[in-house]
């Protein structure tokens, strides 16, 4: 008698099973341990291991050491990208940022054609912060007024009240600077005015011919 | 890679033990295999937390709870496997020899109606005890019942699968004929 077999008489022993019955119920052991004799295939046992095991191995190595690092990285270019083009919305022309700003301002536009005329705004502000500086930047107030003179040029729907905003913004610039700075100013004024009349001279005649044609 | 080797070890130890754990549960050859694989790929996701001192009683553990989620799913309905909605990626690998040879073996056949005969703990105990060769304790942990419980329910179990091999009446009656 093996010692797994004289271990479980002990212990049917110990419920009360007397030798007579233990004895009797050796073929009934028997009967159930024989039931281990069919084996399923091992060839497919290792297929299985191989594609579905060794598989999924691979693809979570994959995403743990491939993947992830991607993801972290596009995350931390995302959230780098979102923190300059934030930082960036204060930068004057001639800061680093600042091609950042006009990158954000033109995919804006793209989405919202309307937002022209807050670039307007922003260029007459650049403008008006530039000659506010103690730092004389020359080259830069030329730029800014050569880009607020394409910005208002290139956009055909002037909304009143922003081309106002930019006008005495415009009209501050032009206390803090003198000589040809000032000149230059003066001009892009008078050219935004001038065009705002036309714009409000096109409306009316427009209106005019609608009620017509409706009479 | 110690890591997956380790694993492929317990797989081939271990699979047609839960196998037939499952067979002798559902009766049909299919489902156990379906859910024989869905016990071993669960493991492996948990491998790296696996106890491996303790991996028998652990894989028993998730087959019993996978069966019971699956009954759970099925209304209780333990007929049918092609109902049975395996897990993606979890397919297994159908062996129709093996699975011809437990459904035309006489043994397979007497051991697994007698098991159906049984009450459901009774039928466990059994499985484990005695065609798993699993210690009392090791039972116990699995079924979440005491060593003693499970050694009272493995006397009742072989006492009642001695009457149903052997059944009273037909030893009466070979007495008769004798007489």
């Amino acid at each position: 008698m093996n010692e797994e077999l004289k271990k479980l008489f002990e212990e049917l022993k110990a419920e009360g099973a007397s030798g007579k019955e233990m004895e009797e119920l050796i073929p009934v052991l028997n009967k159930l341990a024989v039931i281990k004799k069919h084996e399923r295939s091992y060839i497919l046992k290792r297929k299985f291991l191989e594609d579905k095991v060794v598989s999924s191995k691979r693809s979570t190595f994959f995403v743990k050491w491939f993947f992830a690092p991607a993801i972290a990285f596009s995350l931390l270019l995302f959230v780098g990208a979102v923190s300059a083009s934030y930082a960036s919305q204060k930068s004057l022309p001639g800061d680093p940022l600042y091609p950042v700003k006009r990158l954000t301002e033109d995919a804006r536009t793209l989405i919202d054609p309307n937002f022209k005329n807050e670039k307007i705004v922003r260029r007459s502000e650049e403008i008006k912060k530039l000659t506010e500086e103690k730092e004389e930047k020359p080259k830069f107030i030329n730029k800014a007024i050569d880009d607020f003179r394409k910005e208002s040029e290139d956009s055909r729907t002037h909304d009143t009240k922003k081309v106002q905003e930019s006008l005495k913004n415009l009209e501050d610039a032009k206390q803090n600077v003198s000589g040809e700075e000032k000149k230059q100013i003066e001009r892009v004024i008078e050219k935004t005015e001038n065009n705002q009349d036309n714009k409000e001279v096109k409306s009316l005649e427009g209106n005019k011919n609608e009620d017509e044609k409706n009479k | 890679m110690r890591f997956t080797e380790e694993f492929e070890t317990v797989y081939i130890r271990y699979s047609d033990k839960i196998y037939r754990y499952l067979y002798f549960q559902t009766k049909d050859p299919y489902l156990s295999e379906d859910i024989t694989a869905e016990v071993f790929l669960k493991a492996w996701r948990k491998w790296e937390t696996f106890k491996k001192d303790y991996v028998q009683a652990l894989l028993f553990k998730i087959a019993r709870n996978t069966l019971v989620d699956h009954w759970r799913k099925n209304n209780k309905k333990k007929e049918s496997s092609l109902e049975t909605k395996i897990e993606e990626g979890a397919e297994p690998f159908y062996d129709e020899d093996f699975i011809g040879k437990m459904q035309s073996d006489e043994d397979v056949k007497d051991v697994n109606n007698a098991l159906q005969l049984l009450p459901k703990n009774l039928k466990e105990v059994a499985i484990l005890r005695f065609i798993e060769d699993m210690s009392a304790k090791e039972a116990g942990e699995i079924l979440n019942i005491s060593e003693g419980n499970v050694r009272v329910l493995q006397y009742r179990a072989l006492i009642k699968l001695k009457e149903i091999f052997s059944p009273p009446s037909q030893d009466l009656k070979s007495s008769k004929d004798e007489d």
